[in-house]
C-alpha cells in the first residue's frame, strides 16, 4: 500500500532531481563556454606575450623563423564573409519569401522545395569542399572570372589573373553554405508574420509585391536580421570547404582573385605539424581570434535585435 | 480578383509546411513513422519508393557477385514490407564488408607466405602509435599483416602528422612515434629528462615535381634541376620558356604562359623533403624560407593534401607542383593524362625519372655517403638522405629528392614516461617496428614505397636491439 504522503512526497523528490539535472545543463553550458575562452587564453599565452598586440597586423607567418602575425588571415576572414553575406542573403531573402509568400497555395511546390533547402543545410561542409575544388572552381574560373578579369581587369578587385583558388570562389561557396540556413530561419520569421498586417495592406489596395516590401519584410526585419547574424556566424567559422578553395597563401591582395587564407583554414592546414611550443602557441592565438571574433558578432547581433525590436515595439 | 487574394490567405492561414527536416534526412525512420498513418504526402511516398528500388537493385548487384544466399531475401524484399527493407540493406552492407575483407586477406596473403615468420606468438597486448600521413596508406597494410601473424597483438596507428606525433610520444601518451622529419633540437629538448629517443627510418617516399602543360606528349617528361625549382618557387622564374628551363629541354616547345605554382598547405613530410632539397640547391631559399614542413611559400597556391595538389595542377594547365612519388606511381587514371612529372638532375649530371628503383638507390647512397648515419641515441637533427645524396657524383642513378620516414621509441621502455604497462607490451612495441622495417617492407611495392635496403635495415636492428624494459633487451632472434 502506498500513501498520499508516500506519492506526495516522492512527487517532490522527482521534482527536485529534475530541477537539479535541468540547472546543472544550464550552468554546464556557462562553464563550458568560461573553460573554452580561459584554455584558448593559456594555450596562446606564450605567443601573446612574444607578440602581443602586433600579431592582429603583423602580416608574416613563418613557422620555419618562429615570426607570426594573423593580420593575412583576418582579412580573408572578413573578406570571403563579406562575399558570402552580399550574395547569400538575397538569395536567402528570394528563397524565403517564394516559401511563404508566394509558394502559399502550392503545398506541394512548397514542401518539396522546402526540404531540399533543409536537407542542403545538412550536407557536411567536406562534401562542398571537394565539390568546390573539382566543379565549382574550374567552372567558375572560365566562365565567370576570366571574362570579368578581361573586360574589368582594371579595376584593383579583378586584377589578378584567375586560377579558380581565390577570395571569390571561396566566397561563393560559403554564400551556397549559409543559403540554407538563412533562407529556412527567414521563412519561419516570415510565416510568423500575423496576417492582419497582410490584410490591412491588401484592404488598402496594395498589390502582393507593396505588401512583402512595406508590411511582411519591415515586421520580420529583426528576425531576418537574426537570419543573417546564424549565416555569418557559420561563414567566419567554416574551415573545410574554404580550406580546399581558398588557395592558402599568406600573402595579402585587394584582388578577390589573388589567393589568401582564412583564420579556420590556417588552424585546420597547420595544427599537426607544429615544430616549436611557439608556433603551437601562436596557432591557438589565431584560434582564440577566431572565438573572439564568434563572440563579437552575436553579441552585436543579439543587442542590434534587442534595438530593433524595441523600435518595432514603440512603432506599434 | 481581390476575392481570390483574400480566399487564398485565409486558406494557409494556418498553413506549416515541411516544419520536420529529421523526415527528409532518416528516410527510413519517417516510414516507419508514417507509414500506418495516411497523412503521408505523396512526395515522401514517391522518394521511399525510390529508395526502395536503390536498395533493391543495389541487393540484387551484389547477390548476383556473391553468395547466392541474399538472392532469397531480395526477392521476398520485393513484395513486402518495410522491416525487411531495413534488413535487405543491412545484409547488404555486411555482405560488402566480408567480400572485402576475403579479398584483402588473399592479396596481402601472397605477400605474407613468401616470408615465413621465425618468431613464436606473442603474449596479448595493445600498442598504441601516432605520427605522419606520407606512411599511413603503408601502415595500415602492416596493421593488418602483423595481426595476420600475432593475432595477440593489437596495434593501433593514428595519422595525426608528424608534429603531434613527436608531441605525443614526447608526452609519453603512445607506445611510439612516427615522423617525416628527424626532431629538432627544441624537440629533443622537449622529452622528458632522463629519457633516449631512437629514430628508427621506417619507409622512404620520393617527391617529383608534377605538372600540366596542354599539348605536351606524355612520353615527354620535362627535365628539372634543384636551383631552377627554387627559382620557380622563390618566384624568380615565372615563364615556362624561361632560359634556364629552355636550356634543360631543349627538345621541347615550351610554352610562354605564367607557370602557376601549387604547393601542399597542410604540414607534410612530402614539403619537408622537397624543401630540405631546395635549401641545398639554392642560397637564397636557405636563407629566405628553409626546410620546413610548413614553410612561409614566397608564391603560389596552397592545395589540401597530396589529392588536393593534384586538383590543383590538374584544374589549371600551365601549373607546376611537388606530389609524392607513391601519388604518382598508384594514380596512373590522371599521370600522363591531365598531369605529368619531370625528371630531377642528380649530382652525377644525370635527368632521373622517379621510380621505386632510384628512390631505394637513393636510400643505399644515402647512409653510406655524406654525414654518418646517427648510430644508437645520436640525434638525428638536421640529418637527411636529400643532404648526404646532394654532393654524390659517384652514384649515377639515384633520386635525389628521397627522404626516410621514422618511427619513434624510447630506449628504455617504462611505465613512467613511455606508457609501458608490461613486458608483453612493451615487447609487441619493438616487434612491430621490426616487422614494418624487415618483413613488412615488401607489402611497399604495390602502393608506391620503395624497399628499404639491406643496410639500412641491418642498421635499424642493431637500434632497436637497443631498447630494453627493466633492463632486458626485446628483440630477439631474427
Amino acid at each position: 500500500m502506498i500513501s498520499s504522503k508516500q506519492i506526495g512526497r516522492r512527487r517532490v523528490g522527482g521534482d527536485q532531481i529534475l530541477k537539479g539535472a535541468v540547472a546543472a545543463a544550464a550552468v554546464s553550458i556557462v562553464v563550458l563556454l568560461i573553460a573554452l575562452g580561459i584554455e584558448l587564453i593559456n594555450g596562446s599565452l606564450q605567443s601573446l606575450t612574444t607578440f602581443g598586440f602586433p600579431f592582429l597586423y603583423s602580416n608574416t607567418w613563418d613557422p620555419n623563423h618562429n615570426i607570426f602575425g594573423a593580420l593575412p588571415f583576418i582579412y580573408g576572414t572578413l573578406v570571403t564573409s563579406a562575399i558570402a553575406l552580399l550574395i547569400g542573403l538575397p538569395v536567402s531573402l528570394g528563397v524565403a519569401i517564394f516559401l511563404s509568400e508566394k509558394a502559399k497555395g502550392h503545398r506541394s511546390v512548397g514542401y518539396v522545395l522546402g526540404s531540399l533547402v533543409e536537407l542542403l543545410a545538412a550536407v557536411p561542409s567536406v562534401i562542398f569542399g571537394l565539390w568546390g575544388l573539382f566543379v565549382l572552381s574550374p567552372n567558375l574560373k572560365t566562365y565567370v572570372e576570366a571574362p570579368l578579369h578581361e573586360y574589368l581587369g582594371f579595376l584593383p578587385i579583378f586584377s589578378t589573373t584567375p586560377i579558380g583558388l581565390d577570395y571569390f570562389v571561396a566566397g561563393i561557396i560559403l554564400a551556397i553554405m549559409i543559403i540554407p540556413t538563412v533562407a529556412a530561419v527567414s521563412r519561419d520569421v516570415l510565416n510568423a508574420v500575423p496576417n492582419s498586417q497582410r490584410e490591412a495592406m491588401y484592404s488598402l489596395g496594395a498589390t502582393h509585391w507593396e505588401v512583402i516590401r512595406k508590411s511582411v519584410l519591415p515586421y520580420a526585419r529583426s528576425g531576418i536580421f537574426g537570419a543573417t547574424i546564424l549565416g555569418l556566424g557559420r561563414a567566419v567559422g567554416e574551415t573545410m570547404a574554404v580550406t580546399f578553395v581558398i588557395g592558402n597563401s599568406t600573402a595579402i591582395s585587394p584582388s578577390l582573385f589573388a589567393q589568401g587564407y582564412t583564420l579556420s583554414a590556417l588552424i585546420v592546414n597547420q595544427v599537426a605539424e607544429t615544430s616549436t611550443p611557439l608556433n603551437a602557441s601562436a596557432i591557438v592565438e589565431v584560434a582564440l581570434i577566431l572565438f573572439g571574433l564568434a563572440l563579437v558578432i552575436n553579441i552585436f547581433a543579439r543587442l542590434f535585435v534587442v534595438r530593433l525590436t524595441r523600435g518595432a515595439r514603440f512603432r506599434a | 480578383m481581390l476575392e481570390n487574394l483574400l480566399s487564398s490567405i485565409f486558406y494557409d492561414s494556418h498553413y506549416t509546411c515541411c516544419r520536420l527536416p529529421i523526415n527528409h534526412l532518416f528516410l527510413p525512420v519517417a516510414l516507419k513513422m508514417n507509414f500506418n498513418k495516411t497523412a503521408t504526402s505523396g512526395t515522401t511516398i514517391g522518394l521511399v519508393v525510390v529508395l526502395i528500388v536503390v536498395v533493391v537493385a543495389a541487393g540484387a548487384y551484389i547477390a548476383l557477385n556473391g553468395s547466392g544466399s541474399t538472392t532469397t531475401i531480395t526477392q521476398t524484399s520485393v513484395s513486402t514490407s518495410v522491416s525487411t527493407q531495413t534488413s535487405v540493406s543491412t545484409s547488404v552492407s555486411t555482405q560488402t564488408s566480408t567480400q572485402t575483407s576475403v579479398q584483402t586477406s588473399t592479396a596481402t596473403s601472397t605477400v605474407t607466405s613468401t616470408e615465413t615468420s621465425t618468431s613464436a606468438l606473442l603474449p596479448a597486448a595493445t600498442v598504441n602509435g601516432a605520427g605522419g600521413t606520407l606512411v599511413f596508406p603503408l601502415m595500415s597494410t602492416w596493421l593488418y599483416t602483423f595481426n595476420q601473424l600475432q593475432p595477440n597483438v593489437q596495434v593501433n596507428y593514428a595519422s595525426v602528422g608528424s608534429g603531434a606525433g613527436i608531441t605525443d610520444i614526447s608526452k609519453g601518451t603512445v607506445n611510439f612515434g612516427e615522423s617525416d622529419a628527424p626532431l629538432t633540437k627544441a624537440q629533443y629538448s622537449a622529452l622528458p629528462a632522463g629519457s633516449t629517443l631512437l629514430t628508427v627510418p621506417v619507409s622512404a617516399s620520393g617527391v617529383v615535381p608534377a605538372y600540366n602543360i596542354p599539348g605536351l606528349p606524355a612520353a615527354t617528361h620535362l627535365n628539372f634541376t634543384g636551383d631552377v625549382l627554387a627559382k620557380i618557387f622563390l618566384g624568380q622564374i615565372t615563364v615556362w620558356n624561361d632560359p634556364a628551363i629552355v636550356a634543360l629541354n631543349p627538345k621541347v616547345t615550351l610554352p610562354a604562359n605564367p607557370i602557376v605554382v601549387i604547393h601542399r598547405s597542410d604540414g607534410s613530410g612530402t614539403m619537408y623533403a622537397f624543401t630540405n632539397y631546395l635549401t641545398d640547391s639554392n642560397a637564397q631559399w636557405k636563407a629566405q624560407v628553409g626546410t620546413s614542413t610548413t614553410p612561409n611559400w614566397p608564391v603560389g597556391t596552397g592545395c589540401k593534401g597530396n589529392e588536393g595538389v593534384a586538383g590543383c595542377i590538374e584544374n589549371n594547365q600551365y601549373s607546376l607542383g611537388p606530389l609524392e612519388v607513391a601519388y604518382v606511381l598508384t594514380n596512373s587514371n590522371l599521370i600522363g593524362v591531365s598531369i605529368n612529372y619531370g625528371t630531377v638532375q642528380n649530382h652525377a649530371g644525370n635527368f632521373i625519372l622517379a621510380t621505386l628503383a632510384d628512390v631505394t638507390l637513393a636510400m643505399q647512397a644515402g647512409v653510406t655517403q655524406g654525414a654518418a648515419v646517427p648510430q644508437g641515441s645520436t640525434p638525428w637533427t638536421g640529418w637527411s638522405i636529400i643532404n648526404n645524396i646532394y654532393n654524390d657524383s659517384t652514384d649515377t642513378g639515384i633520386y635525389p629528392i628521397t627522404t626516410f620516414t621514422y618511427a619513434l621509441i624510447y630506449e628504455s621502455l617504462s611505465a613512467s614516461y613511455a606508457g609501458f604497462t608490461s613486458q608483453a607490451q612493451a615487447t609487441a612495441t619493438v616487434s612491430f617496428i621490426w616487422y614494418c622495417v624487415n618483413q613488412g617492407q615488401t607489402a611497399g611495392a604495390n602502393i608506391g614505397y620503395a624497399a628499404l635496403p639491406a643496410n639500412v635495415v641491418a642498421s635499424d636492428k642493431s637500434t632497436l636491439s637497443l631498447v630494453t624494459y627493466n633492463g632486458a633487451t626485446l628483440l630477439t632472434g631474427s
